[in-house]
């Protein structure tokens, strides 16, 4: 019924339209007239607004000049010659070419500066483009160890910098990172270049030799470096938790100790992430000073247990396992494979007092994991201790729960 | 005869077998399109005088079919062509149909302009035009009837005024109305149909008033 009344509607709009009245118009459908006069009436009513004037000559000319300066313009700003004539119907093409070229001469400027810049020294115009250069490739190195690695290398190149600075007798600012040696004399040093280190420094009284550390002053030309500031040297990186034990934790294939001074937030375990922030030992071992345990992350697979090396706290390379950590593997008879966290729980009373554990009844009195979720919390009774504090925590036997600052 | 003549006299094209190539204004509009898009992106002065020189009195028609204000017709004609520069610019001008893009933006252009104008009050019966050339009464009468008839259409809906005005301003087929709207001939139909239904509504509403 429809179809027929827009068929009809539209038939009669064209006999309308050719000059036919509407009474001629809808007499071809006498059953459907009281439905389409009015409509037609309506349309006539509506062609109505169609204006008899002419289009303004005037405002058509106006329109068009304008039209036309300003396409000239635009043309003029959208980069006209190499891109926008001589190649009709290649405008694509010539974009994508254009930004080949301009990619290509980008990474030849990059790369040549890169190489000239390598054998820049500080003071040099192009040093910072160094540093920044390494800055990136460090950003890119997602392996802890490899991170380490690269971090050591261009500790050491800083050095080889100031060491050929020191041979020409220039004076530059430096920073340079490395172990921190005192003299029999009293003298500090760092790889043999002499520390001048003014009363004023705020942590002079924290330095100890053995302390790998950050230092920022200048070298004189006399070959010594007053320095402005000095601090430990510290790298972050974050991996998965494979191996706890009392004392060190094996990290993304990296040893790491824990001391008194080490802060540990959230709840240890296998196969869980981790960041780290920590430092060299001048035995070349690296300490953790802040441990972050992230929650949610819990494998239920524990990592792989690792061969347990039976050497010494201080770095002694072992060959056997030197595939399988990036630093010195720790031992010593204390020592145990705790990869299974339960292990950790019977084990943690003896060392440090601080991995406590928590079972059945004492879950049931003591405080809430604030940003646990159920299922992490039945998890943590059954497998893990309880929310470790700092090492620094005594060797109570009593459970208890405490925070770290800042730990919600 | 040639084409232009044909189509100046108001034929069309026929095929072989008598059916219809394409509606006549289609076949006309689109040899220009065809012709002038090929080389819109180009950019040259050459082509888009000719772009200008086709299509303005097609938008302008249609613009001034939609709102009864000469000057701003002229204004928003005009800004239709400075949009098309801008997406020919920035890479985003028609490639396949021309007109129906420049009768596009002009819907878009004036749904502008008449929000804008309700918001303003509605003029006066003094001061709507009236051409002196005719007898003052007869011109009040036609005015007050134009005026209601006015009132009716721009209280239809957007699509509802797009639709008739394709198809009274420029009297669009239902094929080039589907096109230039991108709806179905089916669609089209419903549309014009509900839009002529509402306009008949207001009508009477208005007169007994």
């Amino acid at each position: 019924m429809n179809t027929d009344l827009f068929s009809a509607l539209e038939n009669c709009l064209k006999k309308i339209r050719l000059g036919e009245a509407i009474e001629q118009a809808v007499s071809a459908y006498p059953e459907l007239e009281a439905e389409l006069r009015p409509l037609l009436e309506a349309a006539v009513t509506a062609q109505s607004l169609r204006m008899s004037t002419p289009v303004p000559q005037a405002a058509q000319t106006n329109s068009r000049e304008r039209f036309l300066r300003t396409s000239q313009t635009a043309s003029g700003r959208k980069a006209p010659g190499l891109f926008r004539r001589g190649f009709p119907g290649m405008h694509g093409l010539r974009i994508t070419y254009a930004l080949g070229i301009l990619l290509g001469v980008l990474a030849f400027g990059l790369l040549s500066t890169s190489i000239v810049s390598a054998r820049s020294l500080p003071g040099d115009q192009l040093y910072p483009f160094k540093l920044t250069v390494e800055k990136i490739r460090l950003q890119l190195t997602w392996d802890p160890s490899a991170k380490l690695a690269l971090e050591q290398q261009y500790d050491q190149e800083r050095l080889q910098e100031v060491e050929v600075l020191l041979e020409g007798h220039h004076s530059a600012e430096v920073t340079i990172w490395g172990v921190l040696e005192q003299h029999p004399d009293r003298q500090w040093k760092l790889a043999d270049i002499l520390l001048k280190l003014p009363p004023s420094l705020p942590n002079i009284s924290d330095l100890y030799p053995g302390n790998y550390v950050e230092i920022h002053g200048v070298l004189m030309p006399d070959g010594t470096i007053l320095v402005e500031q000095i601090q430990d040297r510290t790298f972050s990186f974050s991996g998965t938790i494979q191996t706890l034990r009392p004392n060190v934790w094996l990290v993304e294939k990296t040893w790491v100790y824990l001391s008194e001074r080490t802060q540990v937030t959230g709840i240890p375990g296998a196969g869980r992430e981790a960041d780290l922030t920590v430092i060299r030992r001048a035995d070349g071992s690296l300490e953790a000073l802040s441990i972050q345990v992230q929650t949610g992350t819990s494998s239920s697979t524990p990592a792989p247990a690792l061969v347990v090396p039976s050497v010494s706290p201080t770095r002694e390379p072992d060959d056997e396992s030197s595939e399988d950590s990036a630093t010195p593997e720790p031992g010593s008879d204390d020592d145990h494979d705790i990869g299974d966290p339960s292990q950790l729980i019977d084990e943690s009373e003896v060392h440090n007092g601080t991995k406590e554990p928590v079972d059945d009844d004492e879950a049931s009195t003591g405080q809430p994991e604030p940003s646990s979720t159920p299922d992490e919390t039945d998890d943590r009774d059954e497998k893990e201790p309880a929310q470790t504090t700092s090492t620094e925590q005594s060797s109570d036997s009593e459970p208890h729960e405490t925070s770290q600052p800042g730990d919600d | 005869m040639m084409t232009d003549e044909l189509f100046s006299q108001g034929h069309e094209i026929y095929s072989k077998d008598k059916k219809p190539l394409l509606p006549r204004r289609e076949t006309r509009e689109s040899m220009i399109s065809v012709k002038l898009l090929s080389r819109v992106h180009e950019v040259d002065t050459q082509t888009l005088a000719e772009i200008h020189d086709a299509f303005y009195p097609v938008v302008y028609r249609y613009v001034r079919f939609r709102i009864d204000d000469e000057t701003a017709a002229e204004d928003i004609t005009g800004e239709v062509f400075m949009r098309l520069l801008d997406a020919l610019k920035g890479h985003r001008g028609p490639t396949q149909n021309l007109r129906g893009w420049l009768l596009g933006t002009a819907a878009h252009l004036v749904v502008d302009h008449l929000r804008q104008q309700y918001s303003r009050p509605v003029k006066s019966l003094e001061e709507l035009e009236i051409p002196v050339d005719h007898d003052p009464e007869e011109a009040a009468s036609v005015s007050w009837q134009r005026r209601q008839v006015r009132q009716a259409f721009d209280q239809l809906t957007p699509e509802q005024q797009h639709v008739l005005a394709l198809r009274f301003s420029g009297d669009y087929s239902l094929d080039e109305t589907a096109h230039l709207m991108g709806k179905t001939i089916g669609a089209i139909k419903t549309l014009q149909f509900r839009a002529l239904a509402s306009l008949r509504r207001l009508l009477d509403v208005s007169v007994q008033q």
